[in-house]
Protein backbone atom coordinates (compact mmCIF):
# COMPACT_ATOMS: atom_id res chain seq x y z
CA UNK A 1 0.00 0.00 0.00
CA UNK A 2 1.41 3.36 -1.03
CA UNK A 3 2.01 6.18 1.34
CA UNK A 4 -0.54 8.40 -0.41
CA UNK A 5 -3.21 5.73 -0.03
CA UNK A 6 -2.50 5.42 3.71
CA UNK A 7 -2.65 9.17 3.97
CA UNK A 8 -5.98 9.26 2.15
CA UNK A 9 -7.48 6.58 4.39
CA UNK A 10 -6.20 8.36 7.42
CA UNK A 11 -7.58 11.71 6.29
CA UNK A 12 -10.95 10.20 5.44
CA UNK A 13 -11.13 8.32 8.72
CA UNK A 14 -10.20 11.41 10.65
CA UNK A 15 -12.78 13.44 8.86
CA UNK A 16 -15.40 10.80 9.62
CA UNK A 17 -14.25 10.67 13.18
CA UNK A 18 -14.38 14.43 13.57
CA UNK A 19 -17.91 14.49 12.18
CA UNK A 20 -18.90 11.78 14.65
CA UNK A 21 -17.44 13.82 17.49
CA UNK A 22 -19.13 16.97 16.19
CA UNK A 23 -22.45 15.16 16.28
CA UNK A 24 -21.79 14.06 19.88
CA UNK A 25 -20.90 17.63 20.82
CA UNK A 26 -24.09 18.79 19.11
CA UNK A 27 -26.07 16.17 21.04
CA UNK A 28 -24.52 17.29 24.31
CA UNK A 29 -25.03 20.96 23.57
CA UNK A 30 -28.72 20.24 23.02
CA UNK A 31 -29.17 18.01 26.05
CA UNK A 32 -31.35 20.64 27.71
CA UNK A 33 -33.44 21.23 24.60
CA UNK A 34 -36.69 19.25 24.88
CA UNK A 35 -37.41 19.58 21.18
CA UNK A 36 -34.10 18.18 20.06
CA UNK A 37 -33.83 14.68 18.65
CA UNK A 38 -30.57 12.89 19.28
CA UNK A 39 -28.54 12.43 16.11
CA UNK A 40 -26.28 9.57 15.25
CA UNK A 41 -23.67 9.01 12.62
CA UNK A 42 -23.96 6.14 10.21
CA UNK A 43 -20.50 5.11 9.06
CA UNK A 44 -19.85 2.98 6.04
CA UNK A 45 -16.70 1.36 4.72
CA UNK A 46 -15.36 3.05 1.63
CA UNK A 47 -15.40 0.95 -1.53
CA UNK A 48 -12.18 -1.09 -1.59
CA UNK A 49 -9.70 -0.29 -4.32
CA UNK A 50 -8.56 -3.11 -6.58
CA UNK A 51 -4.85 -3.15 -7.24
CA UNK A 52 -3.68 -6.12 -9.34
CA UNK A 53 -5.03 -9.06 -7.43
CA UNK A 54 -5.45 -7.27 -4.14
CA UNK A 55 -8.33 -5.40 -2.72
CA UNK A 56 -7.27 -2.52 -0.49
CA UNK A 57 -9.62 -1.24 2.21
CA UNK A 58 -10.08 2.50 1.88
CA UNK A 59 -11.21 3.32 5.41
CA UNK A 60 -14.57 4.66 6.47
CA UNK A 61 -16.84 7.51 5.48
CA UNK A 62 -19.86 9.15 7.06
CA UNK A 63 -22.83 7.87 5.15
CA UNK A 64 -25.49 9.84 6.98
CA UNK A 65 -26.24 11.74 10.15
CA UNK A 66 -29.70 10.64 11.16
CA UNK A 67 -32.19 11.91 13.66
CA UNK A 68 -33.08 9.29 16.23
CA UNK A 69 -36.73 9.92 15.71
CA UNK A 70 -39.91 7.86 15.96
CA UNK A 71 -42.59 9.25 13.69
CA UNK A 72 -45.24 7.10 15.35
CA UNK A 73 -44.53 8.61 18.79
CA UNK A 74 -44.29 12.05 17.19
CA UNK A 75 -47.73 11.62 15.59
CA UNK A 76 -49.21 10.43 18.88
CA UNK A 77 -47.69 13.40 20.69
CA UNK A 78 -49.26 15.77 18.17
CA UNK A 79 -52.62 14.00 18.50
CA UNK A 80 -52.59 13.99 22.32
CA UNK A 81 -51.22 17.48 22.53
CA UNK A 82 -54.28 18.67 20.62
CA UNK A 83 -56.59 16.89 23.03
CA UNK A 84 -54.66 18.02 26.07
CA UNK A 85 -54.57 21.70 25.12
CA UNK A 86 -58.28 21.60 24.25
CA UNK A 87 -59.13 20.04 27.61
CA UNK A 88 -56.82 22.39 29.47
CA UNK A 89 -58.28 25.48 27.83
CA UNK A 90 -61.82 24.22 28.31
CA UNK A 91 -61.18 23.48 31.98
CA UNK A 92 -59.70 26.98 32.42
CA UNK A 93 -62.64 28.71 30.71
CA UNK A 94 -65.29 26.64 32.46
CA UNK A 95 -63.66 27.39 35.81
CA UNK A 96 -64.08 31.08 35.00
CA UNK A 97 -67.72 30.44 34.20
CA UNK A 98 -68.17 28.48 37.41
CA UNK A 99 -66.84 31.50 39.27
CA UNK A 100 -69.42 33.66 37.53
CA UNK A 101 -72.19 31.61 39.14
CA UNK A 102 -70.27 31.73 42.41
CA UNK A 103 -72.23 28.86 43.95
CA UNK A 104 -72.73 27.99 46.71
CA UNK A 105 -72.21 31.31 48.42
CA UNK A 106 -73.96 34.33 49.81
CA UNK A 107 -73.42 36.07 46.49
CA UNK A 108 -74.71 33.27 44.31
CA UNK A 109 -77.89 33.55 42.27
CA UNK A 110 -79.57 30.79 44.28
CA UNK A 111 -79.25 32.92 47.41
CA UNK A 112 -80.77 35.92 45.63
CA UNK A 113 -83.58 33.72 44.33
CA UNK A 114 -84.23 32.40 47.84
CA UNK A 115 -84.20 35.91 49.27
CA UNK A 116 -86.63 36.99 46.55
CA UNK A 117 -89.14 34.24 47.43
CA UNK A 118 -88.52 34.70 51.17
CA UNK A 119 -89.37 38.41 50.84
CA UNK A 120 -92.77 37.40 49.40
CA UNK A 121 -93.23 34.99 52.24
CA UNK A 122 -92.49 37.76 54.77
CA UNK A 123 -94.87 40.05 52.94
CA UNK A 124 -97.63 37.44 53.11
CA UNK A 125 -97.32 37.59 56.91
CA UNK A 126 -97.65 41.40 56.94
CA UNK A 127 -99.39 42.42 53.67
CA UNK A 128 -99.81 46.03 54.78
CA UNK A 129 -96.22 46.50 55.90
CA UNK A 130 -94.50 49.08 53.71
CA UNK A 131 -91.15 47.81 54.97
CA UNK A 132 -92.00 44.27 53.86
CA UNK A 133 -93.07 45.62 50.45
CA UNK A 134 -89.84 47.60 50.17
CA UNK A 135 -88.01 44.41 51.05
CA UNK A 136 -89.70 42.65 48.11
CA UNK A 137 -88.58 45.47 45.79
CA UNK A 138 -85.08 45.39 47.25
CA UNK A 139 -84.80 41.59 46.89
CA UNK A 140 -86.12 41.85 43.32
CA UNK A 141 -83.57 44.53 42.45
CA UNK A 142 -80.77 42.42 43.93
CA UNK A 143 -81.95 39.45 41.91
CA UNK A 144 -82.11 41.57 38.75
CA UNK A 145 -78.61 42.94 39.41
CA UNK A 146 -77.21 39.47 39.95
CA UNK A 147 -78.78 38.10 36.78
CA UNK A 148 -77.60 41.09 34.81
CA UNK A 149 -74.11 40.70 36.27
CA UNK A 150 -74.03 37.02 35.23
CA UNK A 151 -75.00 37.84 31.65
CA UNK A 152 -72.54 40.73 31.55
CA UNK A 153 -69.75 38.43 32.72
CA UNK A 154 -70.78 35.88 30.11
CA UNK A 155 -70.51 38.62 27.53
CA UNK A 156 -67.08 39.65 28.87
CA UNK A 157 -65.86 36.06 28.76
CA UNK A 158 -67.14 35.76 25.20
CA UNK A 159 -65.25 38.91 24.22
CA UNK A 160 -62.08 37.60 25.89
CA UNK A 161 -62.53 34.29 24.10
CA UNK A 162 -63.02 36.03 20.76
CA UNK A 163 -59.88 38.14 21.34
CA UNK A 164 -57.97 34.99 22.27
CA UNK A 165 -59.31 33.26 19.16
CA UNK A 166 -58.15 36.18 17.06
CA UNK A 167 -54.64 36.08 18.63
CA UNK A 168 -54.48 32.35 18.00
CA UNK A 169 -55.44 32.94 14.37
CA UNK A 170 -52.51 35.33 14.04
CA UNK A 171 -50.24 32.74 15.68
CA UNK A 172 -51.47 30.08 13.26
CA UNK A 173 -50.61 32.27 10.29
CA UNK A 174 -47.14 33.01 11.74
CA UNK A 175 -46.47 29.33 12.41
CA UNK A 176 -47.65 28.33 8.94
CA UNK A 177 -45.33 30.88 7.37
CA UNK A 178 -42.37 29.47 9.34
CA UNK A 179 -43.36 25.87 8.53
CA UNK A 180 -43.61 26.72 4.84
CA UNK A 181 -40.15 28.36 4.89
CA UNK A 182 -38.61 25.42 6.74
CA UNK A 183 -40.29 22.98 4.38
CA UNK A 184 -38.67 24.81 1.50
CA UNK A 185 -35.24 24.60 3.14
CA UNK A 186 -35.77 20.91 3.94
CA UNK A 187 -36.77 20.31 0.33
CA UNK A 188 -33.63 22.09 -0.90
CA UNK A 189 -31.46 20.10 1.49
CA UNK A 190 -33.03 16.85 0.29
CA UNK A 191 -32.48 17.78 -3.36
CA UNK A 192 -28.83 18.56 -2.66
CA UNK A 193 -28.46 15.47 -0.47
CA UNK A 194 -27.69 17.57 2.57
CA UNK A 195 -28.54 16.92 6.17
CA UNK A 196 -31.70 18.68 7.38
CA UNK A 197 -32.00 17.13 10.84
CA UNK A 198 -32.00 20.37 12.79
CA UNK A 199 -34.43 21.97 10.35
CA UNK A 200 -36.74 18.97 10.75
CA UNK A 201 -36.51 19.24 14.54
CA UNK A 202 -37.42 22.92 14.35
CA UNK A 203 -40.28 22.24 11.95
CA UNK A 204 -41.59 19.39 14.17
CA UNK A 205 -41.60 21.76 17.11
CA UNK A 206 -43.57 24.31 15.09
CA UNK A 207 -46.07 21.63 14.04
CA UNK A 208 -46.34 20.62 17.67
CA UNK A 209 -46.95 24.25 18.63
CA UNK A 210 -49.59 24.45 15.91
CA UNK A 211 -51.22 21.26 17.13
CA UNK A 212 -51.61 22.78 20.57
CA UNK A 213 -53.72 25.52 18.98
CA UNK A 214 -55.77 23.75 16.36
CA UNK A 215 -56.61 20.46 14.60
CA UNK A 216 -53.58 19.50 12.59
CA UNK A 217 -53.02 16.65 10.20
CA UNK A 218 -49.64 16.25 8.56
CA UNK A 219 -48.40 14.12 5.71
CA UNK A 220 -44.81 13.82 4.55
CA UNK A 221 -43.49 13.26 1.04
CA UNK A 222 -40.30 11.44 -0.01
CA UNK A 223 -38.24 14.61 0.62
CA UNK A 224 -39.70 14.83 4.12
CA UNK A 225 -41.65 17.95 3.21
CA UNK A 226 -44.67 18.23 5.49
CA UNK A 227 -48.08 19.10 4.09
CA UNK A 228 -50.15 20.56 6.89
CA UNK A 229 -53.95 20.56 7.06
CA UNK A 230 -55.95 22.51 9.60
CA UNK A 231 -59.44 21.22 10.33
CA UNK A 232 -59.43 19.41 7.00
CA UNK A 233 -58.35 22.49 5.03
CA UNK A 234 -54.97 22.72 3.29
CA UNK A 235 -52.70 25.01 5.32
CA UNK A 236 -49.09 24.78 4.12
CA UNK A 237 -46.44 22.82 2.24
CA UNK A 238 -43.10 23.91 0.79
CA UNK A 239 -44.50 26.12 -1.95
CA UNK A 240 -47.71 27.66 -0.68
CA UNK A 241 -49.86 28.33 2.34
CA UNK A 242 -53.33 29.48 3.23
CA UNK A 243 -53.85 32.48 5.49
CA UNK A 244 -56.66 32.09 8.00
CA UNK A 245 -59.04 34.61 9.55
CA UNK A 246 -61.46 34.58 12.43
CA UNK A 247 -65.14 35.00 11.70
CA UNK A 248 -67.24 36.06 14.69
CA UNK A 249 -70.98 36.08 15.01
CA UNK A 250 -72.94 36.19 18.22
CA UNK A 251 -73.54 32.47 17.93
CA UNK A 252 -70.26 31.20 16.62
CA UNK A 253 -66.53 31.67 16.31
CA UNK A 254 -65.02 30.07 13.26
CA UNK A 255 -61.73 29.83 11.43
CA UNK A 256 -61.86 30.39 7.70
CA UNK A 257 -59.38 30.83 4.89
CA UNK A 258 -58.81 34.37 3.65
CA UNK A 259 -59.08 33.08 0.10
CA UNK A 260 -62.33 31.27 -0.57
CA UNK A 261 -63.70 31.65 2.96
CA UNK A 262 -63.42 27.89 3.54
CA UNK A 263 -64.33 26.86 7.07
CA UNK A 264 -61.88 24.74 9.05
CA UNK A 265 -63.62 22.20 11.25
CA UNK A 266 -61.90 22.52 14.58
CA UNK A 267 -62.37 19.68 17.02
CA UNK A 268 -59.05 19.74 18.86
CA UNK A 269 -56.49 22.17 20.23
CA UNK A 270 -57.02 25.35 22.25
CA UNK A 271 -59.15 26.89 19.54
CA UNK A 272 -61.64 24.05 19.70
CA UNK A 273 -62.11 24.79 23.42
CA UNK A 274 -62.47 28.50 22.69
CA UNK A 275 -64.98 27.84 19.96
CA UNK A 276 -66.85 25.20 21.96
CA UNK A 277 -67.17 27.31 25.09
CA UNK A 278 -68.16 30.38 23.06
CA UNK A 279 -70.57 28.75 20.64
CA UNK A 280 -72.02 25.97 22.74
CA UNK A 281 -71.32 26.04 26.46
CA UNK A 282 -71.94 29.72 27.23
CA UNK A 283 -74.81 29.77 24.76
CA UNK A 284 -76.31 26.75 26.52
CA UNK A 285 -75.94 28.30 29.98
CA UNK A 286 -77.37 31.58 28.75
CA UNK A 287 -80.29 29.77 27.20
CA UNK A 288 -81.02 27.81 30.40
CA UNK A 289 -80.81 30.96 32.46
CA UNK A 290 -82.98 32.80 29.96
CA UNK A 291 -85.68 30.15 30.17
CA UNK A 292 -85.46 30.16 33.94
CA UNK A 293 -85.78 33.92 34.22
CA UNK A 294 -88.55 34.13 31.63
CA UNK A 295 -90.44 31.46 33.51
CA UNK A 296 -89.92 33.40 36.71
CA UNK A 297 -91.22 36.57 35.04
CA UNK A 298 -94.27 34.88 33.55
CA UNK A 299 -95.11 32.87 36.70
CA UNK A 300 -94.72 35.84 39.06
CA UNK A 301 -96.60 38.15 36.70
CA UNK A 302 -99.39 35.59 36.22
CA UNK A 303 -100.09 35.66 39.95
CA UNK A 304 -99.33 39.34 40.48
CA UNK A 305 -101.62 40.48 37.69
CA UNK A 306 -104.52 38.68 39.41
CA UNK A 307 -103.96 40.53 42.67
CA UNK A 308 -105.03 43.93 43.94
CA UNK A 309 -102.66 46.66 45.00
CA UNK A 310 -102.67 48.42 48.35
CA UNK A 311 -103.18 51.93 47.02
CA UNK A 312 -106.64 53.44 46.78
CA UNK A 313 -108.54 52.59 44.83
CA UNK A 314 -106.93 49.13 44.62
CA UNK A 315 -105.64 48.32 41.15
CA UNK A 316 -105.37 44.97 39.47
CA UNK A 317 -103.68 43.67 36.31
CA UNK A 318 -100.34 45.11 37.31
CA UNK A 319 -97.29 43.19 36.11
CA UNK A 320 -94.54 42.85 38.67
CA UNK A 321 -91.78 42.46 36.07
CA UNK A 322 -91.68 44.33 32.81
CA UNK A 323 -89.63 41.79 30.98
CA UNK A 324 -86.54 39.71 30.85
CA UNK A 325 -84.60 40.56 27.75
CA UNK A 326 -80.93 40.39 26.78
CA UNK A 327 -79.94 39.33 30.25
CA UNK A 328 -81.77 42.22 31.85
CA UNK A 329 -84.55 41.64 34.34
CA UNK A 330 -86.71 44.77 34.47
CA UNK A 331 -89.04 45.44 37.35
CA UNK A 332 -92.20 47.39 36.61
CA UNK A 333 -91.34 51.04 37.21
CA UNK A 334 -94.72 51.60 38.86
CA UNK A 335 -93.95 49.01 41.50
CA UNK A 336 -90.43 50.28 41.91
CA UNK A 337 -91.63 53.81 42.57
CA UNK A 338 -94.55 52.83 44.75
CA UNK A 339 -94.34 49.55 46.69
CA UNK A 340 -98.04 49.90 47.50
CA UNK A 341 -98.63 48.80 43.94
CA UNK A 342 -97.43 45.32 44.78
CA UNK A 343 -100.66 43.44 44.16
CA UNK A 344 -101.04 40.55 46.58
CA UNK A 345 -104.60 40.88 47.75
CA UNK A 346 -106.84 38.22 46.31
CA UNK A 347 -110.08 40.12 47.01
CA UNK A 348 -108.94 43.74 47.06
CA UNK A 349 -109.24 43.98 50.82
CA UNK A 350 -106.47 45.40 52.88
CA UNK A 351 -104.60 42.78 54.86
CA UNK A 352 -105.05 40.01 52.31
CA UNK A 353 -101.76 38.51 51.20
CA UNK A 354 -102.93 35.36 49.44
CA UNK A 355 -101.01 36.06 46.25
CA UNK A 356 -97.86 36.80 48.18
CA UNK A 357 -98.16 33.28 49.54
CA UNK A 358 -98.73 31.98 46.04
CA UNK A 359 -95.67 33.79 44.72
CA UNK A 360 -93.60 32.61 47.68
CA UNK A 361 -94.75 29.08 46.89
CA UNK A 362 -93.37 29.39 43.37
CA UNK A 363 -90.04 28.66 44.99
CA UNK A 364 -90.95 24.99 45.24
CA UNK A 365 -93.64 24.75 42.59
CA UNK A 366 -92.73 22.56 39.64
CA UNK A 367 -93.09 25.11 36.87
CA UNK A 368 -90.30 24.19 34.47
CA UNK A 369 -89.25 20.80 33.14
CA UNK A 370 -91.08 19.12 36.02
CA UNK A 371 -88.94 20.98 38.52
CA UNK A 372 -89.15 24.14 40.56
CA UNK A 373 -87.23 27.27 39.52
CA UNK A 374 -84.65 26.78 42.25
CA UNK A 375 -84.26 23.14 41.28
CA UNK A 376 -83.81 24.19 37.66
CA UNK A 377 -81.14 26.63 38.69
CA UNK A 378 -79.43 24.03 40.90
CA UNK A 379 -79.50 21.71 37.90
CA UNK A 380 -77.79 24.36 35.77
CA UNK A 381 -75.12 24.93 38.42
CA UNK A 382 -74.61 21.16 38.66
CA UNK A 383 -74.27 20.98 34.89
CA UNK A 384 -71.59 23.69 34.91
CA UNK A 385 -69.83 21.92 37.79
CA UNK A 386 -69.95 18.64 35.90
CA UNK A 387 -68.58 20.26 32.78
CA UNK A 388 -65.72 21.72 34.84
CA UNK A 389 -64.99 18.39 36.52
CA UNK A 390 -65.13 16.49 33.25
CA UNK A 391 -62.82 18.98 31.58
CA UNK A 392 -60.38 18.83 34.52
CA UNK A 393 -60.38 15.05 34.51
CA UNK A 394 -59.89 14.97 30.76
CA UNK A 395 -57.09 17.52 31.15
CA UNK A 396 -55.36 15.38 33.78
CA UNK A 397 -55.69 12.13 31.89
CA UNK A 398 -54.57 13.54 28.55
CA UNK A 399 -51.70 15.24 30.35
CA UNK A 400 -50.60 11.88 31.77
CA UNK A 401 -50.74 10.26 28.36
CA UNK A 402 -48.80 13.18 26.93
CA UNK A 403 -46.14 12.92 29.65
CA UNK A 404 -45.81 9.21 29.01
CA UNK A 405 -45.39 9.81 25.29
CA UNK A 406 -42.90 12.58 25.98
CA UNK A 407 -40.91 10.22 28.20
CA UNK A 408 -40.99 7.61 25.48
CA UNK A 409 -39.77 10.17 23.01
CA UNK A 410 -37.04 11.35 25.41
CA UNK A 411 -35.84 7.83 26.09
CA UNK A 412 -35.66 7.29 22.36
CA UNK A 413 -34.63 10.64 20.97
CA UNK A 414 -33.43 12.57 24.00
CA UNK A 415 -29.87 13.04 25.15
CA UNK A 416 -29.00 11.62 28.55
CA UNK A 417 -26.13 13.52 30.16
CA UNK A 418 -25.42 10.64 32.55
CA UNK A 419 -25.35 8.17 29.71
CA UNK A 420 -23.02 10.37 27.71
CA UNK A 421 -20.77 10.90 30.78
CA UNK A 422 -20.56 7.17 31.49
CA UNK A 423 -19.81 6.52 27.84
CA UNK A 424 -17.08 9.14 27.85
CA UNK A 425 -15.49 7.77 31.03
CA UNK A 426 -15.35 4.35 29.44
CA UNK A 427 -13.83 5.84 26.34
CA UNK A 428 -11.26 7.73 28.36
CA UNK A 429 -10.16 4.52 30.03
CA UNK A 430 -9.94 2.74 26.71
CA UNK A 431 -8.05 5.58 25.07
CA UNK A 432 -5.46 5.57 27.87
CA UNK A 433 -4.98 1.82 27.56
CA UNK A 434 -4.82 2.16 23.81
CA UNK A 435 -2.16 4.85 23.94
CA UNK A 436 0.04 2.74 26.22
CA UNK A 437 -0.29 -0.26 23.96
CA UNK A 438 0.66 1.76 20.91
CA UNK A 439 3.86 2.87 22.64
CA UNK A 440 4.79 -0.70 23.61
CA UNK A 441 3.98 -1.99 20.14
CA UNK A 442 6.12 0.73 18.59
CA UNK A 443 9.11 -0.28 20.72
CA UNK A 444 8.74 -3.96 19.81
CA UNK A 445 8.19 -3.23 16.13
CA UNK A 446 11.08 -0.78 15.87
CA UNK A 447 13.52 -3.49 17.00
CA UNK A 448 11.82 -6.03 14.81
CA UNK A 449 11.90 -3.96 11.64
CA UNK A 450 15.49 -2.91 12.19
CA UNK A 451 17.03 -6.25 13.00
CA UNK A 452 14.96 -8.81 11.21
CA UNK B 1 18.93 -23.99 14.44
CA UNK B 2 18.12 -22.41 11.09
CA UNK B 3 14.91 -24.41 11.05
CA UNK B 4 14.00 -23.02 14.51
CA UNK B 5 14.75 -19.52 13.28
CA UNK B 6 12.47 -20.11 10.30
CA UNK B 7 9.71 -21.29 12.63
CA UNK B 8 9.96 -18.22 14.87
CA UNK B 9 9.90 -15.97 11.80
CA UNK B 10 6.83 -17.78 10.45
CA UNK B 11 5.17 -17.41 13.85
CA UNK B 12 6.10 -13.74 13.89
CA UNK B 13 4.58 -13.20 10.47
CA UNK B 14 1.34 -14.86 11.57
CA UNK B 15 1.10 -12.83 14.75
CA UNK B 16 1.95 -9.60 12.96
CA UNK B 17 -0.77 -10.25 10.39
CA UNK B 18 -3.20 -10.81 13.26
CA UNK B 19 -2.00 -7.66 14.98
CA UNK B 20 -2.44 -5.63 11.79
CA UNK B 21 -6.06 -6.79 11.59
CA UNK B 22 -6.60 -5.85 15.23
CA UNK B 23 -5.13 -2.35 15.00
CA UNK B 24 -7.19 -1.70 11.87
CA UNK B 25 -10.33 -2.83 13.72
CA UNK B 26 -9.28 -0.62 16.59
CA UNK B 27 -9.07 2.38 14.27
CA UNK B 28 -12.58 1.68 13.08
CA UNK B 29 -13.81 1.24 16.66
CA UNK B 30 -12.31 4.59 17.72
CA UNK B 31 -13.83 6.36 14.75
CA UNK B 32 -17.21 4.77 15.30
CA UNK B 33 -16.95 5.27 19.07
CA UNK B 34 -17.82 1.62 19.41
CA UNK B 35 -16.77 1.06 22.97
CA UNK B 36 -17.38 -2.71 23.07
CA UNK B 37 -15.37 -3.25 19.91
CA UNK B 38 -12.58 -1.02 21.20
CA UNK B 39 -12.36 -3.02 24.43
CA UNK B 40 -12.20 -6.27 22.46
CA UNK B 41 -9.45 -4.88 20.25
CA UNK B 42 -7.42 -3.69 23.23
CA UNK B 43 -7.63 -7.12 24.90
CA UNK B 44 -6.57 -8.85 21.66
CA UNK B 45 -3.79 -6.34 21.06
CA UNK B 46 -2.43 -6.88 24.57
CA UNK B 47 -2.35 -10.65 24.08
CA UNK B 48 -0.75 -10.41 20.64
CA UNK B 49 1.95 -7.95 21.74
CA UNK B 50 2.82 -10.25 24.61
CA UNK B 51 3.06 -13.23 22.25
CA UNK B 52 5.09 -11.25 19.71
CA UNK B 53 7.47 -10.18 22.49
CA UNK B 54 7.98 -13.82 23.51
CA UNK B 55 8.62 -14.98 19.93
CA UNK B 56 10.90 -12.02 19.34
CA UNK B 57 12.95 -12.83 22.48
CA UNK B 58 13.29 -16.38 21.18
CA UNK B 59 14.36 -15.17 17.71
CA UNK B 60 16.89 -12.73 19.11
CA UNK B 61 18.18 -15.57 21.34
CA UNK B 62 18.93 -17.70 18.23
CA UNK B 63 20.68 -14.83 16.52
CA UNK B 64 22.80 -14.01 19.56
CA UNK B 65 23.72 -17.66 19.99
CA UNK B 66 24.73 -17.91 16.32
CA UNK B 67 26.88 -14.78 16.41
CA UNK B 68 28.17 -15.37 19.91
CA UNK B 69 27.55 -11.77 20.86
CA UNK B 70 25.04 -10.20 23.14
CA UNK B 71 24.65 -6.98 21.22
CA UNK B 72 22.81 -7.03 17.93
CA UNK B 73 22.84 -4.28 15.34
CA UNK B 74 21.08 -3.95 12.01
CA UNK B 75 24.36 -4.42 10.15
CA UNK B 76 25.33 -7.54 12.10
CA UNK B 77 21.92 -9.13 11.64
CA UNK B 78 21.89 -8.24 7.95
CA UNK B 79 25.29 -9.80 7.45
CA UNK B 80 24.25 -12.88 9.41
CA UNK B 81 21.08 -13.22 7.34
CA UNK B 82 23.09 -13.30 4.14
CA UNK B 83 25.40 -15.94 5.62
CA UNK B 84 22.43 -18.04 6.67
CA UNK B 85 20.83 -17.72 3.25
CA UNK B 86 24.00 -18.88 1.58
CA UNK B 87 23.87 -22.04 3.67
CA UNK B 88 20.34 -22.78 2.62
CA UNK B 89 19.00 -24.40 -0.54
CA UNK B 90 17.83 -21.76 -3.03
CA UNK B 91 14.10 -22.32 -2.44
CA UNK B 92 14.48 -21.93 1.33
CA UNK B 93 16.79 -18.95 0.91
CA UNK B 94 14.12 -17.19 -1.18
CA UNK B 95 11.53 -17.92 1.47
CA UNK B 96 13.87 -16.67 4.17
CA UNK B 97 14.27 -13.34 2.36
CA UNK B 98 10.54 -13.24 1.69
CA UNK B 99 9.84 -13.71 5.42
CA UNK B 100 12.22 -10.90 6.35
CA UNK B 101 10.59 -8.63 3.79
CA UNK B 102 7.09 -9.60 4.90
CA UNK B 103 7.88 -8.99 8.58
CA UNK B 104 9.32 -5.57 7.74
CA UNK B 105 6.26 -4.74 5.62
CA UNK B 106 3.80 -5.89 8.29
CA UNK B 107 5.70 -4.01 10.99
CA UNK B 108 5.63 -0.88 8.82
CA UNK B 109 1.92 -1.16 8.17
CA UNK B 110 1.19 -1.74 11.85
CA UNK B 111 3.30 1.28 12.74
CA UNK B 112 1.45 3.37 10.21
CA UNK B 113 -2.00 2.37 11.50
CA UNK B 114 -0.73 2.86 15.05
CA UNK B 115 0.32 6.38 14.16
CA UNK B 116 -3.20 7.09 12.94
CA UNK B 117 -4.63 5.45 16.05
CA UNK B 118 -2.37 7.53 18.27
CA UNK B 119 -3.54 10.65 16.48
CA UNK B 120 -7.16 9.59 16.89
CA UNK B 121 -6.60 8.76 20.55
CA UNK B 122 -4.93 12.09 21.25
CA UNK B 123 -7.72 13.96 19.53
CA UNK B 124 -10.31 11.87 21.32
CA UNK B 125 -8.71 12.76 24.63
CA UNK B 126 -8.85 16.45 23.72
CA UNK B 127 -12.44 16.04 22.66
CA UNK B 128 -13.24 14.19 25.87
CA UNK B 129 -11.75 16.99 27.87
CA UNK B 130 -14.00 19.44 26.09
CA UNK B 131 -17.06 17.21 26.39
CA UNK B 132 -16.46 16.64 30.10
CA UNK B 133 -16.32 20.38 30.67
CA UNK B 134 -19.45 20.82 28.59
CA UNK B 135 -21.29 18.00 30.32
CA UNK B 136 -20.30 19.23 33.73
CA UNK B 137 -21.66 22.64 32.85
CA UNK B 138 -24.86 21.16 31.43
CA UNK B 139 -25.35 18.97 34.45
CA UNK B 140 -24.86 21.84 36.85
CA UNK B 141 -27.22 24.05 34.92
CA UNK B 142 -29.77 21.25 34.86
CA UNK B 143 -29.49 20.89 38.62
CA UNK B 144 -29.81 24.63 39.10
CA UNK B 145 -32.89 24.68 36.90
CA UNK B 146 -34.58 21.86 38.78
CA UNK B 147 -37.85 22.76 40.47
CA UNK B 148 -37.62 22.18 44.23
Amino acid sequence: MGLSRIFNISTRSLSAYQQAMDVTAHNVANAGNPNYSRQRVLLKSEYPQMDNKFSWGMGVKVEDVRRVHDSLIEAQIVENNQKYTANKKESELLSQIENVFGEPSEYGLSNYLSKFFDSWSSLSASPNSIEARKEVVFASQNLANKVSSIFKQFSNIKTTIANNFSEKTTQINDLLKQIKDLNFQIYNAAVHKQNANDLEDTRDKLINDLSSIVDVKVSYDQNNVATVYIGGVFAANAQSMNTFKMVRTDDELSLRTEKGNIKAFITKGEMSALSDVYSKKIKGYESSLNTLMQTLVSEVNAVHEKGYSMNQPPQTGIAFFDSFKDGKLSINAEVLNDPKKIAISADGTSGNGDYAVEIANLKDKKVLNGMSLTQNYAELVDEVGNHVNNAKQAEESTNLVLQQLQNEKDSYSGVSIDEEMTKLLKFQKSYDASAKLIKIANEVLDTLINIV
Amino acid sequence: MVRELFETMEQLRGKLEELLGVVQSKRKAIVQRNFEELEKCIALEERLILEIKKIETKRLGFLKERIGENKLTAEIVDKLSKELAAELPERLADHFFYLRQKIRELGGRINSVNEQNMYLVENSRQMLKMLFAKLKGEKESLIVNQKV
